[in-house]
């Protein structure tokens, strides 16, 4: 941990507004973004965002400075998102929504927007377990073991979620990906 | 030799996550079959890649705190503390600028293509420099409250600088002007004690003797 780093959360655990501040100020966005890829949607990601911090701050005292402060916010998004993922799966549809593609030729956007959407689909039909465990591995480069430790399950079964995403996405994107099997 | 046998779905996953072991590399390396599978599934994760969360403006941070600060115990941002910080970050950002400086100034440039920019990195080192000295003036006369049209000359210029710095490719350099003219805007809005600002200059003056050092350990080795 930087030294900054570590100074700031000390200081915030006395209170400091400004401290804590610069945490919020460095981890906000990334924190945003895996609430966004755990839970599909803009509004539940800036909630993930807003109820991470709030708890973090809560728990600083906690933080014991093993694991880096990055690792340990990213638990508590983790599992409020899991929470979350949990309480309204299946409850709401959806709402569609494009992908941000800022990719060259006209004729790449289109098909990068078809793969885009089938992605969509794909996230949304995990589990929650299934779509935690593909995002903070995929896009979020933990280990299956640190996964594990994240949402609270075994190696074994972190290595299934994964294992069963993979089949789906590869269900939804294998016409669009190109070269048939 | 062994019988090969295929890599299952799930051993390429684990492969492709690097969380095998290496054996799955020598059967992809003498199956073709395997080989395509593997490619194929590639594609896949590869195309996984574009679930990208929409961009948040440049104003989320400074949103996200003013909700939490709402619901958090914390201390009411002290101009003191606020300026603590400010000085730090900017002293931080200062630590890249004279780095790039040094880079720019230096004899065997890598790239002369952008020697356009010597100029440009010659006017903000005399801005920088014009900067510190205001502030330190206001910290040595305890009479000087805020010397209004000197900070507006400085915020004018440092606009300047921010946009061509932004617009000839020097993102770093575009980043720090930026932290300073917030902190100039706020010297401009805020009614500052010679104490603090003491305090800010002292940091700076510290953070540029640093650099000066770094600078010359940078020219040393080129
Ligand atoms: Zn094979």
């Amino acid at each position: 941990m930087h030294e900054s780093e570590a100074a700031a959360v000390a200081r915030a655990r006395t209170g400091d507004g400004d401290a804590f501040r610069l945490l919020v100020e460095r981890y906000g966005r990334s924190v945003f973004r895996l609430g966004y890829r755990l839970t599909g949607n803009e509004q539940d990601a800036e909630d993930v965002v807003q109820e991470t911090f709030l708890r973090a701050f809560r728990q600083l005292d906690k933080y014991d400075g093993r694991a880096s402060f990055h690792t340990w916010i990213y638990r508590i998004a983790s599992n409020y998102s899991l929470d979350l993922l949990r309480a309204r799966r299946r409850t709401e549809t959806p709402e569609p929504e494009s992908l941000v593609s800022t990719e060259t030729s006209a004729d790449r956007r289109v098909l990068s927007e078809q793969i885009g959407d089938r992605l969509r689909q794909a996230m949304d039909d995990l589990s929650s377990q299934e779509r935690s465990a593909f995002v903070l591995r995929h896009y979020e480069g933990l280990s299956i073991e640190e996964i594990g430790g994240v949402l609270g399950i075994a190696q074994s079964a972190t290595k299934n979620s994964i294992f069963r995403a993979v089949q789906k996405l590869r269900r939804y994107l294998e016409p669009f990906s190109g070269g048939a099997r | 030799m062994i019988p090969h046998e295929h890599l299952t779905p799930d051993e390429m996953v684990l492969h492709y996550y690097s969380e095998g072991c290496r054996e799955p590399e020598e059967r992809l390396a003498e199956c073709p079959q395997c080989r395509a599978e593997y490619r194929a599934l590639q594609r896949v994760l590869n195309a996984a890649d574009g679930y990208a969360p929409p961009e948040r403006d440049c104003g989320f941070e400074a949103r996200l705190w003013e909700r939490l600060r709402r619901e958090l115990p914390v201390r009411q941002a002290e101009p003191r503390w606020r300026l603590h910080w400010r000085a730090l970050s900017v002293a931080a950002a200062l630590a890249v600028a004279i780095f790039f400086i040094g880079r720019w100034s230096a004899p065997n440039r890598p790239d002369p293509a952008l020697a356009g920019n010597d100029v440009l990195m010659e006017a903000v080192g005399d801005h920088i420099d014009r900067s510190q000295f205001l502030l330190q003036e206001v910290a040595n006369d305890p009479r000087t409250a805020a010397p209004r049209e000197e900070l507006a000359d400085l915020l004018g210029a440092n606009r300047l600088y921010r946009q061509t710095a932004a617009m000839s490719g020097e993102p770093a350099m575009a980043d720090l002007l930026d932290e300073l003219e917030q902190l100039l805007v706020e010297m401009q809005n805020v009614e500052q004690t010679n104490g603090e600002v003491r305090e800010m200059v002292f940091k700076l003056r510290v953070a540029a003797a640093e650099l000066r050092k770094a600078k010359s350990g940078k020219e040393d080795r080129l």
